[in-house]
């Protein structure tokens, strides 16, 4: 690897440990800074290739990766702790009198006997649970990083770098050249103790894991990990990737206004210590270790009460690593499509456009194939493929206090009934499990939920504040925006719905009637809006059966229904692009067209009886103008979307006739 | 490290709030006081000089005066009482220390741990002096000062760094407790050869034994003392984890959570679900992994050591919505006020508006369109009338106040939406929709206290939103047994029960907002009203408002739709109408003029509905269908809706254009302009599209000339037949029955210019 990389991508706590010295020098660090930190990674992140060779963690699986060197972890904030308070810098006579920090990482070093003096400065950081976006789309997290392109700087990424006395590490950043030497240099004197160390850490570690998985059933093991949509996240990623990781993120500074929910891109630093977690924890007693005033000897007793709590918190890192955020920026899975691999904003809305409006200049072509693509399952129903393809794009755009705006969801009615999953013709797959499927190969995060009476009374769906382990308990209603739901109902069989069964059906009723969810906290309940178009698939020929959705579509297949034919990927590449960057767009519209569309509106509350349009029907129509504006890959409004709406929803209030007719 | 534990006086005072220990604490304490001694002591750490804290807290103690109370000293008597009461709490309120020496106060805050064990120790000293009578120094329980009232409690998600080890008051809910665990304060050891113990028990230091006897005193054997658990002393601790208050939580974050430990008798205090303000010192201690490693986890663990837990009672006062009678007014005003004076200022100015009616409408539900009829409606009840109680030969009986509306319509009109609003703004409120409701959902149900196995009440919706609203969507889904239990509810508004050896009234002083479809979904214009309804006469005269929510097209208010969807999906947000409150402030005008105003009628106001009533009772005489006949309790609809209209101003006083907005309200809910009390049907030509636009300007251009007959003449009224013969003397094409120059006229009434009184039309 001839390249060069900058020295905070190959030795990230060096370059923390150089910047705070540099900034404190001898003198004592008057509060927790950031002395330059975010700035020198930003820079180094903004030169182009750097950031796709971090790896992220998922891609790669956490075992792959090395302690200490700089990675990239995207996902979704599922949970948030209480700040933490921890030692950030101190100084004793291992430090040779100088301040060392201890952020970015998770342990400090030990005291050396009694009589030692140290002195140290607690500051705070907080702390969230992230876990990987749910349903999460295979290629999407193939999008920018390559597996074998992991660790071009194979030679120098050792933990230890950062472990060095402090006196030799003053490297400037620029000179990347020198410190790739130094780097290698180190590695090879320290090579010994690294193998040994590593090993031992691996060996605990797998330990750890082992005890974890056999002490804990597959239950606890996914209560531990609190994945919203359980370990099977991915309609069709099984063994492909490596297992989903939650990660504990530390993060620093205090201006983070993440929300839950929100999806993040982090870089920063993983820590895999064992033995770090759910070991009983013993507050310490030693005097050296006590804050100020409280000079006595303390020996406060953990809250044993609470044991479960903290065990819960704190699984093992093996299972949980420990995320240290060095930098963040606030994202979505379809902003990421179009910028994956690309860091600084302003650099890859310029290309984001240009890109967007070379995919919008082919835009009948993509339409045409993404037509194609998601008709295949539903039997060559274009039609139907139509409003699949307009939830794709739809996105609460506007929230009134009554009503979001923008939100579209679809009902495909009169799905035939599968009974032997087994023996149909391709491989099993269901029409709601192909389609999710072709959703997935264009959408960057789909979420297939099977309803059925068990799934639905055993679990409750909305994620639940549990005091017992102080956790939100996910469920698989936490989702990310722009994730894109498929409820399939097909294997719905009479029964009584419990208790459980009954509340996860009126959550889903205000998931997809309102867009919202309101999480469970047992003193209080908490509304979060979410943005998540919603796909029922139902064999009920008339209406689905849980919820209201926007649009009620009667299938009509002129063949069997087929897993959606392999595209070339140029044009997959295409597809995706375009569904990401066709769902963002902003859209406008001309007075002529409004007026237009007003006398329309205008003309159809005026007509008798059934035909009699009602609110609920012009705020329909309004969206499907806007989205199939955007499916023709046009921001400007007209007539003739207009037009092409209604004709669709003529050919569907038909078809709705003749299903009512048959029963 | 310097300044190890006893060396310095100080620090074993530290514990003393905690673990009394014997050497500053004994009853003797007060009279060895170390006061003229030469060597200064001070705290450690610092320049604060003990003997001085201890003065300024005696005579804070001595003299602090109430201005209530001149002349005597307050802490001196509440130590009296403490002490009578036996109860060895002397709670401190911070507000007095702050005012009476800011400077001690300081201290109190930056050094609790020091600061509370000196207060401990004078109050003691002050009790043993001056107030514990001679000859019972014996066994006396030794007072502990708990500080409360900070001058600010902190929210949760500030607590930092800097306030460890300082005295904060942090707000928030209870969710957990732990069970009480036995702390050892005092260990009892005996020799497990000789048997013999040492005389006196060994105190323990925060969890340590100070001086475990590591010989025997009576055989000399090392090591042989085994700690006897029953003669030990124990106190009782509690852990607590306590969460941020809903409304403290930042939009999409969920909420903080800190640890408590909580000693003797504090234990129990607070139960989960309790809102609580804790006063008590913000503490981290470090945590190690495992005994046996040498890492250290660069975490600190945060926890508050509590001195003092109050219940916090305002919020819930906040939310009640009426104060029916005397005792609650009382009790409220007792309570305290929970608007500050510029608050209500504020309110004031928005009631002292002349528009306030106005703008209180376009207020409600914003996004809903049109129904200004329904929204004014809602109004009404949202504010609610007088409590009465009667007096006299009835006396002790109650008539409600409770303003109860039904919405029956078409389906789509937004119903369910009005609902899920007025739910929202109602200081208090719970929805639930008919379909799912039982009558015992609704009223209250017995069941198994799961840990006790006693019999408990649990309320149901009615019960919970006493003094609120329940709304209950999908009325007519709601089964037969569950509407019937709605009867006692809304006239007398209470629950009894008489369940599995439980009888009991429970008070539901609630109003209903009922939302139903018409029989057969969509309004039949070939059936009666009642008929359309079908709800049981006796349920539905119980509502006091029942609007007709029909979908009447009308290209105008279609117009205005459609653009303002246009405008919502493809441009920009719509501005908030201009001059509306939010739904907050909304909220609090409610509360607000429910607390603060209980108006009266008028003699004049008064007389005028009564006339309404005569008149509306004519209407219904007649006619061989079902139709709505006014019973006594429209009268007292009519003077509900009058008093809540003068609410709505923040008036004590009914008029008599309250009056007269009630009865038009009332009129228009019936859609009685459109209304025909011989049949009792609803004539729908007159609001569904058949009614011709010829036609409709026919009708506007007959009541204008009424009303210039009306003009012209005198008295500003006239008969209908008067009015046929004259109209028909001005134009020919004004040749009409008297039924139809009624309906002209009634164009007038709905544009509010005139009135209807059996035949006579007047101007207004």
């Amino acid at each position: 690897m001839s390249q060069n990389y900058p020295s905070c991508v190959v030795d990230p706590l060096g370059t923390v440990a150089a910047l705070f010295d540099a900034a404190t020098g001898t003198s004592e660090p008057d509060g927790d800074g950031d002395w330059g930190v975010s700035a020198v990674f930003e820079e180094a992140l903004a030169v182009p290739g750097v950031l796709e060779t971090i790896p992220e963690i998922n891609n790669i699986g956490v075992d792959a990766v090395r302690q200490g060197t700089l990675v990239r972890f995207r996902c979704m904030v599922q949970d948030m702790y209480n700040p933490e308070f921890y030692v950030g810098a101190y100084k004793d006579e291992t430090t040779l009198g100088r301040w060392k920090t201890t952020k970015y990482t998770e342990e400090v070093e030990p005291v050396l006997g009694r009589g030692s003096s140290r002195e140290q400065k607690i500051w705070e950081r907080r702390i969230l649970y992230c876990v990987p976006i749910p349903g999460e789309s295979v290629w999407l997290r193939r999008l920018d990083s390559k597996r074998d392109s992991v660790y071009p700087w194979k030679t120098c990424a050792t933990s230890i770098c950062a472990k060095r006395p402090r006196g030799e590490n003053v490297v400037p950043c620029d000179e990347a050249e020198q410190k790739l030497g130094t780097c290698a240099h180190f590695a090879t004197t320290l090579i010994s103790e690294s193998k040994l160390k590593s090993l031992h850490t691996r060996s605990i570690d797998t330990a750890d894991v082992e005890q974890a998985k056999r002490s804990t059933d597959g239950e606890t093991l996914k209560a531990v990990l609190n994945l919203p949509l359980g370990n099977v996240s991915d309609v069709n990623s099984i063994g492909q990737l490596p297992a989903s990781t939650p990660c504990i993120v530390k993060m620093y500074g205090g201006d983070c206004k993440l929300k839950l929910n929100d999806v993040v891109e982090l870089v920063g630093v993983l820590s895999i210590v064992p033995g770090l977690s759910s070991e009983p924890e013993r507050a310490d007693a030693e005097g050296a270790f006590t804050t100020k005033s409280s000079n006595n000897a303390v020996t406060f007793q953990p809250m044993m009460d609470f044991m479960e709590e903290e065990r819960a918190r704190n699984p093992p890192t093996s299972l949980v690593p420990r995320f240290h955020a060095i930098i963040f920026r606030s994202t979505s899975t379809h902003e990421f499509v179009s910028r994956a691999g690309l860091y600084p904003i302003a650099a890859c809305e310029a290309l984001c456009l240009m890109r967007k409006s070379e995919l919008f200049a082919r835009r009948a072509k993509v339409r045409a194939a993404l037509i194609d693509h998601l008709s295949a399952p539903l039997g060559n129903d274009a039609t139907a493929a139509e409003y699949v393809l307009y939830a794709l794009l739809s996105r609460v755009h506007v929230r009134t206090d009554a009503i979001p705006i923008g939100k579209f969801s679809v009902t495909l009615l009169g799905v035939p009934v599968d009974n032997e999953p087994g023996n149909s013709g391709d491989g099993g797959m269901t029409v709601a499990r192909a389609l999710a499927a072709a959703i997935a190969d264009i959408a960057p995060a789909v979420a297939y939920l099977q309803l059925t009476l068990g799934s639905l009374n055993s679990r409750q769906w909305v994620p639940k504040k549990d005091y017992g382990t102080d956790r939100l308990r996910s469920g698989p209603l936490q989702l990310a925006s722009g994730t894109c739901l498929i409820l399939d109902e097909t294997r719905l069989s009479t029964g009584k719905l419990g208790d459980i069964g009954v509340r996860n059906v009126n959550a889903l009723k205000e998931f997809i009637e309102m867009q919202e969810v309101e999480y469970d906290f047992e003193y209080h309940q908490m509304k979060l809006p979410v943005d998540v178009p919603t796909i029922v698939v139902s064999t009920v020929p008339t209406k689905s059966v849980v919820a209201e959705t926007d649009s009620k579509v009667p299938l009509q297949m002129s063949v069997k229904p087929r897993v959606s034919p392999i595209v070339a990927p140029e044009l997959l590449k295409e597809m995706r692009e375009f569904v990401a960057a066709a769902r963002l767009s902003n859209h406008t519209i001309s007075r002529e067209s409004s007026e237009y569309i007003e006398r329309e509106m205008v003309a159809a509350q005026q007509r008798e009886g059934n035909d009699k349009a009602k609110e609920k029907d012009l705020h329909r129509w309004l969206t499907m103008t806007r989205l199939t504006a955007l499916s023709m890959g046009e921001t400007d409004m007209n007539a003739e979307h207009w037009k092409k709406v209604l004709e669709c929803e003529r050919a569907v209030s038909k078809r709705t006739c003749r299903a009512c007719d048959d029963c | 490290m310097p300044g190890g534990p006893g060396e310095t006086p100080t620090g074993t005072q530290t514990d003393a709030f905690v673990y009394p220990s014997p050497q500053v604490m004994s009853p003797g304490a007060g009279n060895i006081n170390p006061e003229g001694d030469a060597t200064e002591t001070y705290v450690w750490g610092t320049l604060v000089n003990v003997q001085d804290v201890r003065q300024r807290f005696r005579r804070f103690v001595e003299h602090f005066e109430l201005a209530s109370r001149e002349g005597t000293s307050h802490y001196d008597a509440k130590l009296r009482e403490c002490f009578e009461k036996e109860d060895f709490q002397l709670d401190l309120d911070c507000k007095h220390l702050h005012a009476y020496d800011p400077h001690l106060y300081k201290l109190l805050v930056a050094y609790p741990q020091e600061m509370i064990p000196i207060f401990d120790v004078v109050a003691n000293e002050h009790f043993v002096e001056r107030i514990l009578p001679d000859g019972e120094d014996e066994e006396f329980q030794r007072f502990q000062v708990r500080t409360y009232n900070l001058q600010e409690t902190k929210p949760m998600r500030d607590l930092n760094p800097s306030d460890i080890d300082k005295l904060v008051a942090v707000r928030g809910m209870v969710t957990r407790c732990s069970a009480i665990i036995p702390d050892l304060k005092m260990a009892f050891f005996k020799c497990s050869s000789c048997g013999a113990s040492p005389p006196e028990m060994t105190y323990v230091d925060r969890g340590r034994v100070n001086e475990p006897p590591m010989k025997c005193p009576g055989c000399d054997a090392l090591g042989t003392a085994t700690l006897i658990h029953n003669r030990c002393i124990f106190a009782n601790k509690q852990q607590v984890k306590m969460q941020e208050t809903p409304d403290a939580i930042p939009e999409g974050e969920t909420p903080n959570t800190v640890s408590m430990c909580v000693f003797d008798s504090l234990v129990d205090e607070a139960k989960p679900g309790d809102r609580v303000e804790i006063t008590g010192v913000y503490r981290a201690v470090p945590i190690r992994v495992a005994p046996t490693q040498r890492v250290l986890k660069a975490v600190y663990k945060t926890y508050l050591d509590v001195i003092h837990i109050r219940k916090d009672t305002t919020a819930r006062i906040k939310n009640t919505a009426a104060r029916e009678d005397e005792e609650d007014r009382a009790r409220h005003e007792r309570d305290g006020v929970a608007f500050t004076p510029e608050r209500i200022a504020a309110l004031e100015e928005i009631g002292k508006r002349e528009d306030v009616y106005e703008r209180l409408v376009s207020s409600l539900a914003p996004s809903i369109w049109e129904m200004e009829e329904v929204k004014k409606g809602l109004l009404c009840q949202l504010f609610g009338a007088t409590h009465k109680t009667l007096t006299g030969s009835a006396a002790g009986s109650r008539v409600r106040g409770d303003i109860n509306v039904i919405l029956v319509g078409d389906p789509g009109v937004s119903k369910s939406q009005l609902l899920t609003y007025v739910n929202k703004v109602a200081p208090r409120g719970i929805y639930t929709s008919g379909r799912g409701s039982s009558a015992v959902g609704l009223t209250a149900y017995v069941t198994r206290d799961p840990e006790t196995k006693d019999f408990v009440l649990e309320s149901g919706a009615l019960v919970l939103s006493d003094r609120g609203i329940c709304c209950i969507d999908e009325f007519d889904k709601m089964s037969e047994g569950a509407r019937s239990t709605l009867h006692e509810v809304m006239e007398q508004q209470t629950v009894s029960i008489a369940k599995a050896g439980i009888i009991a009234v429970l008070n539901a002083r609630t109003s209903v907002l009922a939302s139903a479809n018409p029989i057969g979904s969509r309004y039949n214009p070939n059936m009666s009203v009642v008929e359309n309804i079908d709800l049981p006469p006796t349920l539905l005269s119980r509502f006091d408002l029942i609007f007709l929510v029909l979908d009447k097209p009308n290209v105008e208010t279609d117009k205005r739709l459609a653009a303002h969807l246009i405008s919502l999906h493809f441009e920009k947000p719509p501005e908030k109408v201009t001059g509306a409150l939010d739904a907050a402030t909304l909220t609090e005008y409610i509360s607000y003029a429910r607390s603060k105003y209980h108006p009266v009628l008028s003699d004049e106001a008064a007389e005028y509905l009564v006339e309404g009533y005569v008149d509306m009772r004519r209407l219904g005489v007649g006619g061989g269908r079902k139709v709505i006949t006014a019973t006594p309790r429209q009268l007292e609809s009519s003077i509900r809706l009058a008093e809540s209209l003068a609410r709505m101003r923040l008036s004590n006083v009914v008029e008599k254009r309250d009056s007269t907005e009630a009865l038009r309200l009332m009129r228009a809910a019936m859609q009685q302009a459109a209304w025909d009390p011989k049949t009792g049907q609803i004539d729908m030509d007159k609001i569904l599209t058949g009614h011709s636009a010829s036609d409709r300007r026919q009708r506007g251009a007959v009541a204008e000339g009424i009303a210039e007959i009306l003009s012209e003449t005198a008295a500003g009224r006239a008969r209908l037949a008067e009015l046929v013969v004259k109209l028909k003397e001005r134009n020919s094409q004004f040749e009409m029955s008297v039924q139809e120059a009624r309906d002209a006229a009634m164009l007038l009434v709905e544009q509010d210019r005139a009135t209807i009184k059996g035949d006579v039309v007047s101007a207004l």
